[in-house]
């Protein structure tokens, strides 16, 4: 091997990360050259340097944010881990009930909308009109209620057409 | 230590002889902190003991700090997520079976926090040339002279900042590598266990990171 491909594979040579084959071939080379034996060096020095990096003395007062938000958010950090203490089966058991009453509520309610708006009866329609005709100078009459009724009934006719 | 006391006092079984016994069992001499945790200590702060778990957090709280701020390479966000790491310990722990493992369960909380936090922050813009902001100021690559000072110390203290200069010009992956395997002496299969990756995705990280590591600190390894 030339030594510009031995110096490619220096670094994965020290980290073992070459088959056995290339990994004697570069043992063989390194013998010979005292260039590449010494950028080998120089890698496994630079190396130690990182490994003797002195530890650092942390900050005073660490313990103390730890504990203040340890023992202050104690109870809403519980409130919010009692769903995820729940077994499993627990919480599908309550979604399925979820979905299933909300199917349930749904489908009543287009029923009740479906009855709703129905096409009235004819007859229904012209006794409506002819009371709200009659009442009009009644003073006891619910003006705005039968107004509202008649209103309604004149936009489905309009449908209709 | 007040709250401590109170606590002690409110529990019929916590004693300040009791504490300082367990404590002198756990604390062993060594540069480095020990992994080793008096297991009874987890199992009270499982039950809810704060003061097993200020005794825990006083014997791990720098290595953790350290493992935290050399992959962030910020001192202020060290400080903030150390706080979250034992924050997250505390209100998980009851999920921790082999009691045995707590250093090594705190070291994956450590590192998976600032994953999280490193892949929220945006992605620095940085080249060889640049100047680069550390915790230490505002700094240039510096090779070392012979006007750097003839005490020992100094020089020692200038390639220490040099390795942290390097270190933090990694990219996040390389640099996670990096300490996993050569501060916290991690090998490959746990890293990569632990990041979730190939064996072989951990090894070109490791490869690359050799590489990057040895050209910057050139003048240092001639």
């Amino acid at each position: 091997m030339r030594c510009d491909e031995v110096k490619k594979l220096i670094a994965d040579y020290s980290v073992d990360r070459l088959s056995e084959k290339v990994r004697r071939r570069i043992e063989d080379h390194l013998v010979a050259c005292p260039d590449c034996a010494a950028e080998l060096a120089r890698q496994e020095k630079a190396m130690n340097l990182v490994e003797q990096m002195q530890m650092v003395e942390p900050p005073a007062g660490l313990w103390n944010g730890v504990y203040n938000r340890i023992t202050s958010p104690q109870r809403s950090t519980q409130r919010q881990n009692w769903l995820f203490r729940c077994p499993r089966w627990a919480l599908s058991l309550g979604l399925c009930m979820l979905v299933l009453a909300s199917v349930v509520f749904l489908g009543i309610d287009r029923a009740g909308y479906q009855k709703e708006t129905a096409v009235p009866d004819p007859a229904a329609a012209e006794y409506i009109r002819s009371h709200a005709a009659a009442s009009r100078y009644d003073v006891f009459a619910d003006h705005v209620g039968l107004s509202f009724v008649a209103a309604m009934q004149s936009s489905d006719e309009q449908e209709e057409l | 230590m007040d709250h401590c006391q109170k606590l002690n006092n409110m529990e019929p079984g916590g004693s300040d002889s009791v504490l300082q016994h367990e404590s002198s069992k756990m604390i062993l001499p060594g540069e480095k902190p020990v992994e080793l945790v008096d297991v009874s200590l987890i199992k009270r702060t499982k039950a809810g003991d704060l003061c097993a778990f200020e005794e825990l957090f006083n014997h791990f709280h720098k290595r953790v700090y350290n493992i935290v701020r050399r992959l962030v390479c910020n001192e202020h966000d060290a400080a903030d997520l150390t706080q979250e790491v034992f924050v997250k310990v505390f209100n998980t722990i009851g999920c921790l079976k082999a009691e045995e493992a707590f250093f090594t369960w705190l070291r994956s909380v450590a590192v998976n926090t600032c994953r999280d936090y490193m892949r929220r922050r945006p992605p620095r813009m940085e080249s060889l040339d640049a100047n680069l902001q550390f915790d230490d100021g505002e700094m240039a690559w510096e090779l070392p002279t012979p006007d750097a000072g003839p005490e020992k110390e100094l020089l020692d203290s200038e390639r220490d900042k040099a390795v942290r200069r390097a270190v933090a010009s990694l990219s996040d992956e390389h640099r996670t590598v990096v300490v996993l395997h050569h501060l916290e002496g991690m090998d490959v299969k746990e890293i990569a266990k632990l990041l979730g990756c190939p064996v072989g995705t951990v090894k070109s990280r490791l490869a690359r990171a050799r590489e990057d590591l040895s050209r910057k600190l050139l003048p240092y390894v001639m």
